[in-house]
């Protein structure tokens, strides 16, 4: 006897923590695609989301949608600090120094939230994970229907700001060749801060999604990030569609491993999916948009 | 520097370093002292691969961790002599290091930094949760320390006292520094260094990258079990706590604040953040954000260390390895 | 082609990346001991035969054949070892190195490194000073003996292509892939490296040379192959090439385009 209405339950889990895996995939794939830059310290643009939201809606007792916007505003002000700071000094050095700098901003960053916010996790309440609803034998809480449709809708604004807008056909043609783009008169400056304004808010965003459903604690980055980078290399590095589908693909298999095998070495299936497809493509599922070898 | 100024001046800093124990009494400060040896030979195992050969290794703390269990299982679930046992746990650490180097050939830049750290990780998760192995979290107490050396007649060094530990590590360090400082300094030092400046170059040239790449994990691997290896019977306590990411991410700041791909920048590293820890007890809580801090702001402005900025100093006409400072 | 006389023989090459066709049924051979240009416009598919040829990339069809010996499954350093060496279009020199490392590193295969030598024989140690002394005289020969103790990073475009030619003959080869020598280069600068090529030549090492500078090309070599959009469309003499109406129409074709 299948148990499919289990499945089906697992899988339905699985695609809401998908949708916050692509969100946070999203904005790292941006980033390496446009500006060819590695962000380790990705995962604490989430972690503030998540506390940005918390005090907002918790202590300031505002609402919780009003929290999302404000803690996407505020982490995506953080991305442009992270461009300013970490990144555009190392432009054009290749990605180690990169990879150097944003690492030790990120354990600036957590340890810097241990301090501050405590290394209690805490619990963000918001009313909606109180209300579930159910169809079919599945149930979900409203959040977390709330997360699925708010990472869909913003996966779709993403959609049409990188194709219809100039912005992001300026993205895009940095994307596909950097030098060209400066010769048509592209600024690389503007471009590198959009992409971690738009960066920094998706991943703001998954923080915020994430947290009425989770703990959030100080480190919760760290995990976020690894995660993030997971399906970034699985959707091939740059690969916008990639990353998208590689975190749902992600979330639904870590769900389905974590409710039929076993829900302790979760963690793990990240892990494991990650080394069986290096090792078998050492470029990821989808590949990376092929750019120029030198 | 002339040949015999060297030797001279390496002769009376050996020296120096041997009357150590008589200078200083206090057995915490000699501890002090021992682990940053270990963290010298942390820090320059991790330079091989990430400094001169510009692959980023985030999963280090695992070689030291596989070092210091391997070590202590031969020797206390098989029965293996001490000295036996911290050589094997070297051999034991390099075939690991061959076992997640091969899938890390094919990888460059983020996906090696991110596949290192999760078999990092997963090396900690292993130790955590084999128990049966490892005795998980809990750690395994009262490992035995190396039997003492007898040179006949009632002539021993036991290993009762920190003394006869500070020795060992001293010997194990000049050892292995001055075989790492050879390697560098020789053609295979310079096919590192050719690897990280240009893999596909490289290949072009003659090097077989894989070959060479592999050997360099089995290296860095070597010198961390060995520390391992040593930290086990020193402390003679060892749990998976130890053997974490912020381990690794402490020792990258070593290098880089050092100097990445220089020699003695994993030296100065190594001593150096030993010993700051214990100078800023006040301030131990936010000791690994003010790591993470100096790690960005070396990288950015001191990208090649303090070495770097040692050696800016002097106006230096470039020779023959040049930049092994 | 008489199997004696060529040392390089190239049958069918074809590589398509996706949709695009870089190169289409290539087939050529290279003459011990001549100099042989290939030309063609931007985007003819001339570097992706060197690609080929050397191992860094694979072809899809295709066989190449270096004195009679298939080396299409080997490694790019593999190919270096049997006697085929090139140098980059971009300059790839090891930027944080100085000259005389760039070209010691190469000595690579004749020093045959390992951990135990390098340790403890004291005739690997004599090998890589005959490493050092042979880096030094590669950089006399192509005058940058002065420059030896200084960073590759500090070469002005034409030293440092002197550098690259310096690594290569370092290499020993009997095949030399130049790709674009002088490309960027003012008319000093390319005549010395003009004045470099015979020298090799004379050396007896074999030169199959990419370039686009057309006095060069039609003054020094012995032998021209013309692509056009990844297919051969003309070879021969100077003199025929730069006659044949093929050739003409794809150089005003492309200078059209652009």
């Amino acid at each position: 006897m299948i148990p499919t209405t289990e499945i089906a339950q697992q899988a339905v889990n699985g695609l809401v923590m998908g949708g916050v895996y692509a969100l946070m995939a999203l904005g790292l794939t941006l980033i390496f695609g446009i500006l060819d830059q590695v962000n380790f310290a990705h995962g604490e643009l989430y972690m503030i989301g998540a506390y940005a939201t918390f005090y907002f809606s918790d202590f300031l007792g505002g609402s919780y949608f009003f929290a999302l916007i404000f803690a996407m505003v505020a982490v995506a002000f953080l991305g442009i600090f992270y461009e300013w700071l970490l990144f555009r000094p190392l432009r054009g050095m290749g990605h180690l120094p990169a990879i150097i700098s944003s690492l030790g901003a990120s354990i600036f960053l957590w340890n810097l939230g241990l301090q501050i916010f405590g290394s209690t996790p805490q619990q963000m309440r918001t009313g909606l994970s109180e209300i579930t609803l159910s169809f079919g034998g599945i149930s979900l809480t409203v959040q977390r229907l709330l997360v699925l449709c708010v990472a869909l809708a913003l996966i779709f604004l993403l959609y049409l700001m990188i194709m219809k807008t100039r912005m992001g056909k300026a993205m895009r043609a940095t994307a596909q060749d950097p030098e060209v783009a400066a010769l048509l008169g592209i600024d690389i400056n503007r471009i590198a801060e959009m992409t971690f304004i738009i960066g920094g808010a998706l991943a703001g965003a998954a923080g915020a999604l994430i947290g009425p459903i989770f703990l959030i604690y100080p480190a919760m980055g760290l995990m976020a990030c690894l995660k993030a980078f997971v399906v970034v290399i699985l959707g091939g590095l740059g690969n916008v569609v990639g990353a998208v589908a590689a975190g749902f693909a992600l979330g639904v298999i870590e769900s389905l491993g974590a409710g039929f095998i076993s829900s302790a070495y979760k963690d793990f299936f990240a892990f494991l999916v990650l080394i069986l497809v290096l090792w078998a493509r050492p470029e990821g599922i989808l590949g990376k948009t092929a750019k120029k070898a030198g | 520097m002339k040949l015999w100024t060297k030797f001279l001046v390496g002769l009376l800093i050996v020296g120096g370093l041997a009357c150590l124990p008589w200078m200083i009494k206090n057995p915490y400060y000699l501890h002090i002292i021992i682990m940053s040896g270990i963290f010298v030979l942390l820090a320059s195992s991790m330079n091989l691969i990430t400094g001169c050969t510009g692959r980023l290794n985030l999963g280090h703390a695992a070689f030291y961790g596989i070092g210091a269990y391997a070590s202590t299982l031969l020797v206390m679930r098989l029965g293996f002599p001490v000295w036996l046992a911290m050589f094997l746990a070297g051999l034991i650490t390099i075939f690991f290091g061959i076992l997640i180097g091969v899938p890390c050939l094919k990888l460059k830049g983020a996906y090696l930094a991110i596949t290192t750290l999760a078999f990092g990780e997963i090396t900690r998760l292993a130790m955590m949760n084999l128990v049966g192995l490892t005795n998980g979290p809990l750690g395994i107490r009262g490992i035995p320390n190396p039997p003492p050396i007898i040179f006949g007649g009632s002539l021993a060094i036991s290993f009762e006292s920190k003394t006869s530990y500070y020795y060992l590590l001293l010997a194990l360090c000049l050892v292995c520094l001055v075989i790492i400082r050879r390697l560098l300094s020789s053609q295979i030092g310079r096919t590192f260094v050719a690897i990280r400046e240009d893999e596909v170059r490289a290949e072009t040239v003659g090097i077989d990258t894989t070959h060479i790449k592999m050997m360099n994990f089995a290296l860095g691997a070597f010198f961390a079990g060995l520390a391992g290896a040593f930290y086990a019977h020193y402390v003679r306590f060892i749990s998976p706590d130890t053997f974490t990411l912020n381990e690794t991410f402490t020792i990258l700041t070593m290098v880089v604040i050092g100097g990445l791909g220089t020699f003695y920048g994993p030296i100065i590293g190594g001593i150096l953040f030993t010993f700051l820890p214990e100078l800023l007890r006040a301030i131990a809580d936010y000791r690994m954000m003010i790591y993470g801090l100096m790690m960005s702001v070396a990288i950015i402005f001191m990208p090649e260390g303090i070495i770097g900025v040692l050696q800016s100093w002097i106006p230096r006409r470039t020779e023959q390895g040049g930049r092994s400072g | 082609m008489n199997p004696t006389e060529s040392i390089l023989n190239v049958e069918g090459l074809t590589k398509y990346y996706g949709g695009l066709t870089a190169l289409e049924d290539f087939d050529l051979y290279v003459k011990k001991g001549e100099i042989l240009s290939l030309i063609g416009p931007n985007g003819a598919g001339k570097t992706t035969t060197f690609n080929l040829i050397t191992g860094l990339e694979s072809p899809t069809r295709g066989k190449v054949a270096f004195k009679g010996e298939d080396i299409i499954e080997l490694r790019p350093h593999q190919i270096v070892k049997k006697g085929i060496v090139r140098t980059f279009q971009l300059t790839r020199v090891f930027r944080k190195m100085t000259l005389r490392e760039n070209v010691a590193v190469a000595q690579h295969i004749a020093i045959r490194p390992g951990i135990w030598s390098a340790l403890l024989s004291p005739s690997e140690r004599r090998r890589e000073q005959k490493g050092v002394e042979k880096a030094e005289e590669m950089l006399r020969f192509v005058n940058l003996f002065s420059k030896r103790g200084d960073l590759a990073a500090n070469l002005s475009l034409g030293e440092q292509k002197r550098l690259e030619l310096a690594i290569g003959l370092s290499l020993d080869p009997e095949l030399l892939l130049l790709d674009e020598p002088v490309a960027g280069m003012n008319p000093k600068e390319t005549q010395e490296i003009i004045g470099l090529i015979g020298s090799i030549r004379k050396k007896g090492i074999t030169v199959f040379l990419i370039e686009h500078d057309m006095r060069m090309v039609m003054g020094i070599s012995e032998r021209i192959i013309v692509l056009n959009y990844g297919k051969k469309i003309a070879e021969g003499s100077p003199e025929e090439v730069s006659r044949n109406p093929a050739v003409v129409e794809a150089y005003l074709g492309a200078r059209d385009r652009q």
